[in-house]
């Protein structure tokens, strides 16, 4: 297992997982999110094939109210 | 009289973008919105947690409405953070329109226009229409033009100040000397009178949340804001008279009674 951050809190993942698998540990359902590790933005199309690392910094983010 | 405008491409009746945030409840943001007549709404995104299922009950309502989409890249405060999120609004968004904004201060969340000029520039180079959240600066106004934006959005005042235009001859001279570049003032506005200064001064549009949102009547402010920004424009097009040193009667003087009779008593 490793630990990672997620929107600033920590979460445990096991090792070697991708981002899909990522998102459906925890909980991620909805189409309208996008995701970016380590402030570098990961296309959907790459969450199959994008590794998460120990110590990575993972912001999920979905539509919301803006000025 | 023809009203309509161009923005990328893209053309609109309406000179009035509004903002979706900071509305008392997301029906009155609806309400709102449709009582402005605005065709361009801006919108962000946010971290989200997975109880609250990827979507928000305002999200929800804007998408039910027929509204073209300006996302933002509101609270980035580096070049690096703005491409990121600009990125991930592309994908969710399906546009390649972004409201760029990347806060150099915290106090007054004055726009980087350093980091605002280079993030334009990479935004721009990986197709992105950008709509810089800028500073009132002519030469800075000239750089973003230089650099692909073919639309500026300078500030009246600090965002949610409501303050109006504190420097209306910097923002007449960006008018002037960028008379070919879409003009939109950006924050800052907090009266229907504030719109109407900026559309006089020639500006193409107006780009306001707080004032509307945090009126007391919103949808009551959103429907004078309309009206201010269509007579602003009306103005503009018009033609003000010149300003004058000194007082000049609009009634007729030829044939007034009494004059040059001193002495008569006209009682």
């Amino acid at each position: 297992m490793m630990t990672l951050s997620v929107n600033g809190e920590e979460k445990i993942l096991a090792l070697n997982s991708v981002i899909a698998d990522a998102l459906q540990q925890w909980g991620y359902q909805c189409e309208e999110i996008a995701v970016a590790v380590n402030n570098e933005f990961i296309p959907r199309s790459h969450y199959q094939q994008h590794q998460l690392a120990a110590d990575d910094r993972v912001d999920i983010v979905a539509p919301m109210q803006g000025g | 009289m023809d009203n309509r405008w161009s923005v990328y491409g893209k053309t609109f009746e309406s000179r009035f973008l509004i903002g979706s945030s900071l509305y008392p409840s997301p029906q009155v943001m609806r309400d709102a919105v449709q009582a402005s007549g605005a065709e361009i709404i801006t919108v962000s995104l946010r971290r989200q947690s997975p109880e609250r299922g990827g979507g928000d009950t305002i999200w929800d309502f804007i998408k039910q409405m027929d509204c073209t989409l300006l996302p933002n890249t509101a609270g980035c405060h580096s070049v690096k953070e703005a491409l990121t999120l600009a990125q991930m609004s592309r994908e969710i968004f399906q546009t390649h329109w972004i409201k760029l904004e990347v806060i150099g201060d915290e106090y007054n969340l004055q726009p980087d226009p350093i980091g605002t000029l280079e993030a334009a520039r990479q935004l721009i180079k990986q197709g992105f229409e950008v709509f810089p959240y800028c500073t009132d600066d002519l030469v800075l106004c000239q750089r973003l033009r230089d650099a692909g934006c073919q639309v500026l959005m300078p500030w009246g005042a600090p965002i949610g100040t409501g303050r109006g235009l504190i420097n209306p001859y910097a923002l007449q001279t960006i008018r002037e000397r960028l008379p070919d570049v879409s003009l939109i003032v950006d924050a800052g506005l907090g009266k229907p009178s504030h719109a109407v200064q900026a559309m006089e001064l020639g500006f193409d549009a107006v780009l306001l949340n707080t004032a509307v949102a945090q009126a007391a009547d919103p949808v009551l402010m959103a429907t004078a804001f309309a009206e201010a920004i269509s007579a602003g424009r009306k103005s503009f097009l018009a033609g003000a008279m010149p300003q004058r040193q000194t007082a000049k009667p609009s009634t007729p003087t030829l044939g007034t009674p009494f004059w040059h009779q001193e002495g008569v008593d006209a009682s």
